[in-house]
């Protein structure tokens, strides 16, 4: 396994950060030239947030439901009362979160070698 | 191309292209949302960013688009232009209550009466001269649909990968009607202001084209312009920098993908309607970007 070169201050203030696959997120970084690891990490950060968040709406058929949500996001994203908010909607938000992650950081790669 | 071989900025610029493509997935998506996330100044992407106090995360966000319009919106109104406003809440509301209901009507150019009214208040609001007929040029529409446009090349071998932002645009094949953005062959940084920030008219449909051709092209070749965007209380003033062959029947006017990003242009409240009018600029003072009435009426 490569060096780790995942900074970890820029993944602690999400929601989602126990369900981050680091190793896989660590390989992608290893693809890229050194000195860009640190903005392409911040790029891919905001990536995961539209694309969780895309797919998370998907669920909800309430427009109410949709906007506390989006609320508690705005208010503190890093709090882990999201997940628990998720969960208690939809038991299977956990699942969504790491298969969407996980399918973001192949397109991400897709995108490199386009 | 592996992903190394790639130089630092293919990969950001590659990456950030991408994040471009989520983000309009997610409007595509959520079109129910859009507004009240507008109203709330909430912006997905940028949640669960590291503080202020960490450099990179304050270099990346001074690179923003966002950052950048707010950056100009709260500098160069005050910084490269004197205002002179001296309007009301009342007159200020009635402005654009006037010229929402304009652009409620099919496209076209303005009656005397309100041409002469906006003409007034616009130019005292901005603080400097608008007009919807300078120097007897008149465009076959004032009000109208104002569609997106690729990019433009400034010199023959430009690409587009050397553009700052709105990449998902894409680049136009053929140069600009007026040729390239270069002066003396040296890309200059007015020039790239004016590829940036450039209004695509359709020139050909105006009644003296064919026989006065020539003059026409030179007088409207990187002639200031300003689009305003009633809705969002958004203006933007750019140059006319290319010259549109469609017909008028389906949108009036054509911008760069900034103008329309900055200018709010599709948002939707706004969905294209637009007061295109000429800016009055001998001594080239006013500079080309954004302006956020709101913040313009606040200052004063």
């Amino acid at each position: 396994m490569n060096n780790n070169l995942i900074n970890v201050d820029y993944f602690k203030k999400v929601f989602y950060k126990s369900l981050l696959p680091l190793e896989k997120i660590n390989e992608f970084l290893s693809t890229l030239n050194a000195e860009n690891v640190d903005p392409v990490t911040e790029v891919l950060i905001s990536i995961f947030n539209v694309r969780i968040i895309d797919t998370l709406l998907e669920d909800f058929d309430d427009l109410e439901d949709k906007k506390q949500f989006l609320r508690m996001c705005q208010d503190d994203f890093q709090n882990p009362k999201i997940l628990d908010f998720l969960v208690e909607k939809f038991p299977g938000s956990q699942e969504i979160i790491s298969e969407t992650i996980e399918r973001t950081i192949l397109s991400a790669n897709k995108s490199l070698s386009d | 191309m592996s992903a190394q071989t790639q130089t630092p900025s293919e990969e950001l610029i590659k990456l950030k292209r991408y994040l471009e493509k989520t983000k309009t997935d997610f409007s595509k998506g959520n079109t129910d949302l859009l507004e009240w996330l507008h109203d709330r100044n909430l912006k997905i992407e940028n949640l669960g960013k590291i503080t202020d106090s960490d450099q990179t995360n304050i270099e990346s966000a001074a690179n923003s688009v966002d950052s950048q319009v707010i950056e100009k919106f709260a500098k160069e109104p005050t910084e490269k232009v004197k205002l002179e406003t001296e309007i009301s809440l009342e007159e200020y509301d009635a402005i654009f209550e006037k010229l929402v209901n304009l652009l409620v009507l099919p496209a076209g150019q303005l009656e005397r009466e309100s041409e002469l009214y906006l003409e007034q208040q616009l130019t005292d609001l901005l603080g400097f001269d608008v007009a919807a007929k300078l120097d007897d040029q008149q465009l076959n529409h004032s009000t109208g649909l104002l569609g997106p446009e690729p990019h433009l090349k400034r010199y023959p071998n430009d690409e587009l990968k050397n553009h700052d932002d709105v990449l998902e645009a894409g680049i136009a094949n053929a140069r600009s009607a007026f040729g390239w953005f270069v002066n003396h062959g040296q890309i200059t940084p007015e020039a790239t202001q004016f590829e940036k920030y450039y209004f695509s008219l359709q020139l050909y449909h105006l009644e003296t084209w064919s026989s006065h051709y020539k003059e026409l092209k030179e007088w409207y070749k990187f002639r200031k312009m300003i689009a305003i965007n009633p809705m969002e209380k958004i203006a933007v003033v750019g140059v006319v920098g290319n010259i549109d062959h469609e017909s008028q029947l389906k949108k009036q006017f054509g911008a760069s993908p900034e103008i329309i990003r900055e200018g709010m242009i599709w948002s939707p409240k706004s969905r294209g309607k637009i007061l295109l009018m000429f800016v009055d600029d001998p001594e080239n003072k006013v500079p080309l970007g954004p302006i956020d009435f709101k913040q313009l009426f606040k200052q004063n």
